[in-house]
């Protein structure tokens, strides 16, 4: 609760910096605020709460910080960190100004945390609308860019309606259930016969999951939305707010539903369409960001392995597959943010030759590449691995050999721009990337993250 | 006589709502939702929500709806403007919400045998009153209450630096 705490006052205290002469003031504060607030999540671990101002009472019956939530909250708080630290040098043109750029990527982070750690549908709906508010304006922050515009609007239009459905499902499990508390709605779940108002409850609360986290068939929004965003906000995009989304969607359920799991079904058949359509989509792009676009939608897919094959272990999987994709992703936008700004492009080709023109740039968008289509020793790979073998556990045998393929149809359009990279000549009078000193930090640390969950992937899933 | 007010409201209700949807200039569909907004402000009243129901009659039959018309007359909308909609789309669109309906339906019927007893609402004179309300959010739901200042802040932060003007515009 301190770490929200911190966080929303920091979101004010940031816009008054930004009146401030010193450009760096507001960078190094959100900096420290967020850095602090991992901290303070990481005070509260085995329940250690004892540094609550407020009365806890309260608190209780909205938030919960168990070791899950920490684990995921401070993944979240180091995701963001990351991202402040590449505004900090950013090179493409944003049309609104660092510090309430800042502010919304905070705001972002606290509609986040409320998301991992709530214990009332209240608190989940506030922290899904603070955080898709943020993101639908961070969406049209190129105010001149008219793909950004129409991305922003896009992205506002859609989420607006999915709120809506949101919120009919919250509104029918409430009249089931009589409660918004997660404790009460699985004391009702566990009766044998429910209403059927509570069961289409819980399919809208899943259309309205599906698509926050871009799985088919609700994904339509995110190939424009992608492209359109600045690529910094899509990196933000399609890590923090697919984090938040999916731990969101696994708490709900795995808390409140995971009695009757009736609904697995669905979420199963959701996962073989959204790997299908992200993989087989993805092969046909030529522009970079459409195709992670794309390959975000595919990952969406395997997350949701975690949910329909619940088990002791969906958390710890969970959170070695969002932690190496997390990774993996700002690894490879940042790649992309330093090469559209020198080519002023996003094309495949404008990748041509970057092994020449500055290698190391080129092996660090290789091995995020190689992470993301799960190639052995990278972090992306044992994500799978865990996840895979969880739902082999279950006897989910049909749908992890399908999973499989997706996968190794991921590894070909992955391969493509590394091909590119390595194998195709640059144009004649291409000068050399320069990497700027916070893009050489971020990936750097990305770099070292991927390779040691790789090499050591039980550092996290010994967590929880 | 709750009963036969339940019954008339939803009937006008239901009515001004079909109205928003077929009617073919955007003004009377406006007029209609303020309608429907209306009608949902005397249900909450029925349930005992008078604060809740007048809040929704000020908010949305007032003030939003004047942005509403606002809005459309500043658009200036006309044949020419109108999107397009191919008939795929049209039959995608039909077919989906016919099956969204068919659930609803099928799972609203179910509603009737509930025992009232177990009903979610507690239904006393008392609930919906501004004191009982306060206490509540300021008690059992002052967190959430707190952090929508969060969210506020973002859409102010958000309307300002979409909306502010650049320099050399």
């Amino acid at each position: 609760m301190n770490s929200i705490i911190l966080l929303s006052l920091l979101t004010v205290i940031n816009l008054f910096a930004g009146f401030s002469k010193n450009k760096n003031l507001s960078f190094i504060l959100s900096f420290i605020g967020i850095a602090a607030s991992a901290i303070l999540l990481g005070i509260l671990w085995n329940g250690n709460d004892v540094t609550n101002i407020l009365a806890p009472n309260f608190i209780n019956h909205m938030l919960s910080f168990d070791n899950t939530t920490i684990v995921f909250g401070v993944l979240l708080c180091v995701n963001a960190s990351l991202i402040v630290l590449l505004l900090h040098s950013h090179e493409e043109p944003m049309d609104i100004p660092a510090a309430e750029f800042l502010t919304l990527v905070l705001t972002m982070l606290v509609g986040a945390l409320c998301m991992v750690s709530y214990t009332n549908l209240t608190m989940l709906f506030l922290g899904l609308e603070i955080l898709s508010i943020s993101a639908y304006i961070l969406a049209g922050a190129k105010k001149r860019d008219y793909r950004s515009n129409e991305a922003a609007l896009k992205y506002y239009l859609m989420g607006a309606f999915t709120t809506g459905v949101f919120l009919f499902g919250v509104a029918l499990i409430y009249g089931a259930t009589g409660s918004f508390d997660v404790t009460e709605i699985a004391k009702y779940a566990a009766l044998p016969n429910p209403q059927s108002i509570y069961y289409v409850g819980i399919i809208l609360l899943m259309i309205a999951f599906a698509f926050k986290i871009a799985a088919a068939p609700f994904h339509f929004w995110t190939p424009d939305v992608y492209t359109g965003a600045p690529t910094l906000v899509t990196a933000l995009m399609s890590t923090l707010i697919k984090t938040a989304a999916i731990v969101a969607f696994y708490r709900l359920f795995n808390t409140c539903f995971a009695g009757a799991t009736n609904w697995s079904m669905i979420l199963m058949i959701m996962a073989a369409i959204t790997m299908f359509i992200g993989n087989v989509t993805a092969i046909v792009q030529t522009n970079v960001k459409r195709m992670l676009a794309y390959s975000s939608i595919a990952h969406s897919g395997y997350l949701l392995f975690a949910l329909f094959a619940l088990g002791n272990n969906s958390g710890a999987s969970l959170l070695v597959y969002m932690a190496g994709y997390t990774f993996a992703s700002i690894l490879a936008f940042a790649g992309i943010i330093v090469v559209q700004h020198n080519m002023h492009s996003n094309d495949l080709n404008a990748f041509n030759g970057l092994g020449k023109r500055n290698p190391i740039l080129a092996v660090c968008i290789t091995i995020a590449m190689l992470s993301l289509a799960g190639i052995p020793p990278l972090a992306g790979f044992f994500g799978k691995f865990y996840i895979f073998t969880n739902a082999l556990k279950a006897d989910y045998v049909a749908i992890s050999l399908w999973a499989v393929l997706m996968s190794c149809v991921g590894v070909y359009y992955y391969l493509r721009i590394v091909i590119n990279m390595f194998f195709k000549s640059a144009e004649p009078d291409a000068k050399e990337f320069i990497l700027p000193a916070s893009y050489q930090i971020v990936m750097g640390i990305c770099l070292c993250l991927v390779v040691l969950l790789g090499v050591a992937p039980g550092i996290l899933s010994g967590l929880i | 006589m709750s009963t036969l007010l339940f019954y008339i409201f939803s009937l006008l209700t239901i009515v001004s709502a079909i109205g928003v949807v077929v009617s073919k200039t955007p003004i009377n569909s406006i007029l209609s939702l303020i309608a429907t907004f209306f009608f949902i402000s005397c249900h909450y009243i029925l349930l005992n929500a008078q604060f809740l129901g007048i809040v929704n009659m000020i908010v949305y039959a007032g003030a939003i709806m004047v942005l509403f018309l606002f809005t459309i007359m500043l658009l200036n909308l006309n044949k020419d403007s109108e999107p397009q909609h191919n008939n795929f789309v049209k039959v995608s669109a039909v077919i989906a919400s016919g099956m969204l309906l068919i659930v609803l339906l099928s799972a609203f019927k179910d509603t009737i045998n509930i025992n009232h007893n177990t009903l979610a609402v507690v239904h006393t004179n008392q609930v919906g009153l501004l004191q009982n309300l306060g206490t509540v959010l300021f008690t059992k739901f002052l967190v959430p209450f707190e952090i929508s200042s969060v969210l506020f802040i973002a859409g102010v932060v958000g309307a300002v630096v979409l909306g502010k003007k650049e320099i050399g515009e």
